[in-house]
């Protein structure tokens, strides 16, 4: 029984991203996934030329590794009520779409959407607006041959509840070309993980792993916060979702850590099942 | 001084709601939030004519509060850059339109491509204001920078205002539109603001409403006296200024003005 690892461009956070870099790092450690995170200036989907992309997709094939990315999330928000920024937004992740296809990306995960003010006053209006964007971006994917991964996000102003993505599924009849981006941290700021986790086990393709003290956000190991690892690494191994767990944090080193105790983490929980 | 209200009082309702309770409770001023479903940036010209026709007859005078949500004019993304620098230019535009003197804006904001791009966020953010500043001269406007309580801010201390205002020259068209629940928030030093005359003397809006902002509902009241007293505090010292009363709810309106009104006596 093993886990798929990967590790986010998060781990160069501190410095401007050289995507090749990323690459040869994964590789160099044995990670099987690398999730690239969008945003500019260092990579920004449609300003990453042809030859560009053709050099990450062999790059990636050479050595092996699985390419999924992260759509930019700064100021997008698929649920707005102004068309500018909407549209802005809906065009970002279909670059971002685009991008996938091109470097042979798997999964591109999005953060649904935000919730101000009048998404606060008009939520159902706001959900509607949210699920047709979703739905367009879904019939993309499908002709790109991605999926798209909604990451649960738990912020006050965050759409991406448990609740709020099975009704945007429900809505969209359980499309095959959806999933969840299942981010423990976000998920532990919302209470229990491992409930969170529960209820949305079904439609989770991918997992943000990292740790945080309690009720706060932040991109540490695992162990250096205070989330309770083994309980939902049994919980993964009950059901059967061995990854990719994806190494979001803010170092390399931090990366090598969590995957170190996650691993110890596994042994002891599939030596106790064995008993 | 006049004392005035945000329209985010009507936003569940409609914007002319908004003019009928300043009437109603003999306020001057209203500062309209430009965010739909309530105000579009799209109103067309008719609606415009419309709106100040009627703040003509009931004795108001307007200004325009930028939409604050996802526009970034600090941000490393052109496309986002680019969009919220034409939304601010058509607040200009609107500001003209409604015979208005001035546009609040949220300077930027500073996630973490911006952190690590710092010179280059702050170049575009400094590019982006001076070009809205010189376009708003030209129609005699103003852009009044509100200060924010969020770690992302650009403009969360009293250091922010004075780097902004040193990058921008300090230009003659730059003004700041003082939150009082955000400076709460974000531990601005107001004591030391108060004493210095470059930006007191540019200080042409108050903000004040329930912490941390209007928008964090449900209200929890118990900041809200010390807004007020802060805001009576500074409104000793400010001359030529808006006090925009920033709240949903018509019953605490009524609660700050009176507060206001004896604070300040």
């Amino acid at each position: 029984m093993r886990f798929i690892y990967g590790i986010s461009t998060s781990i160069f956070l501190e410095r401007p991203l050289d995507v090749f870099e990323a690459i040869l790092f994964a590789y160099r450690n044995n990670f099987s996934v690398l999730e690239i995170i969008c945003t500019a200036p260092d990579f920004k989907p449609n300003r990453i030329d042809p030859e560009t992309r053709k050099q990450i997709r062999e790059k990636a094939l050479d050595y092996g590794l699985s390419l999924q990315l992260h759509a930019p999330f700064y100021s997008v928000n698929l649920a707005d009520f102004d068309d500018d920024f909407r549209n802005l937004s809906l065009k970002l992740i279909l670059d971002t779409i685009k991008l996938a296809y091109d470097i042979d990306a798997k999964i591109v995960t999005i953060h649904p959407g935000l919730c101000f003010l009048p998404c606060k006053l008009f939520y159902d209006k706001a959900i509607d607006i949210l699920v047709q964007n979703i739905g367009y971006l879904v019939d993309i994917a499908r002709e790109n041959s991605v999926i798209i991964s909604i990451e649960t996000r738990a912020g006050n102003l965050d759409i991406g509840k448990p609740e709020e993505i099975i009704h945007i599924f429900r809505k969209l009849n359980f499309p095959s070309e959806l999933g969840v981006t299942f981010d423990v941290v976000q998920a532990n700021l919302m209470g229990n993980p491992v409930e969170v986790y529960r209820k949305l086990r079904k439609l989770i393709v991918n997992a943000h792993i990292r740790d945080a003290p309690r009720g706060k956000e932040d991109l540490l190991a695992v162990g250096e916060g205070e989330i309770d690892f083994p309980p939902l690494i049994k919980e993964f191994v009950n059901n059967r979702f061995f990854g990719p767990l994806i190494f979001e944090m803010s170092t390399p080193q931090r990366a090598l850590i969590s995957r170190a105790r996650l691993e110890y983490i596994l042994m002891n929980v599939t030596s106790n099942r064995n008993k | 001084m006049l004392i005035g209200l945000s329209s985010i009082i009507a936003f569940k309702s409609k914007l002319q709601d908004a003019f009928e309770i300043a009437s109603r409770c003999n306020l001057s001023h209203v500062n309209i939030f430009c965010s739909p479903p309530h105000f579009s940036l799209k109103e067309p010209r008719k609606t415009l004519i419309q709106i100040r026709k009627i703040v003509r007859d009931k004795g108001l005078s307007l200004s325009i509060k930028a939409p604050s949500f996802a526009q970034n004019l600090a941000s490393l993304d052109d496309e986002i850059g680019n969009m919220t620098f034409n939304q601010f230019l058509r607040c200009i535009e609107i500001a003209n339109e409604l015979d208005s003197e001035f546009i609040v804006i949220r300077a930027g904001m500073l996630f973490y491509p911006e952190k690590i791009h710092s010179e280059l966020s702050r170049k575009l953010m400094l590019e982006r204001l001076m070009s809205l500043l010189e376009i708003a001269n030209d129609s005699g406007i103003s852009i009044l920078i509100e200060n924010y309580p969020y770690p992302i801010d650009a403009i969360r201390s009293l250091s922010d205002f004075y780097d902004l205002f040193s990058g921008l020259r300090y230009h003659p068209k730059l003004g700041i539109a003082l939150n009082i629940a955000h400076a709460i928030v974000a531990r601005f030093d107001v004591n030391s603001f108060v004493k210095d005359n470059r930006l007191v003397s540019r200080t042409r809006m108050i903000y004040v409403g329930p912490p941390p902002s209007p928008w964090h509902i449900p209200y929890n009241l118990r900041g809200l006296p010390r807004v007020v007293k802060l805001a009576s505090e500074v409104l000793k010292h400010v001359q030529d200024v808006i006090v925009t009363i920033a709240t949903l709810r018509e019953e605490l309106l009524k609660k700050i003005l009176s507060g206001l009104r004896w604070g300040v006596q």
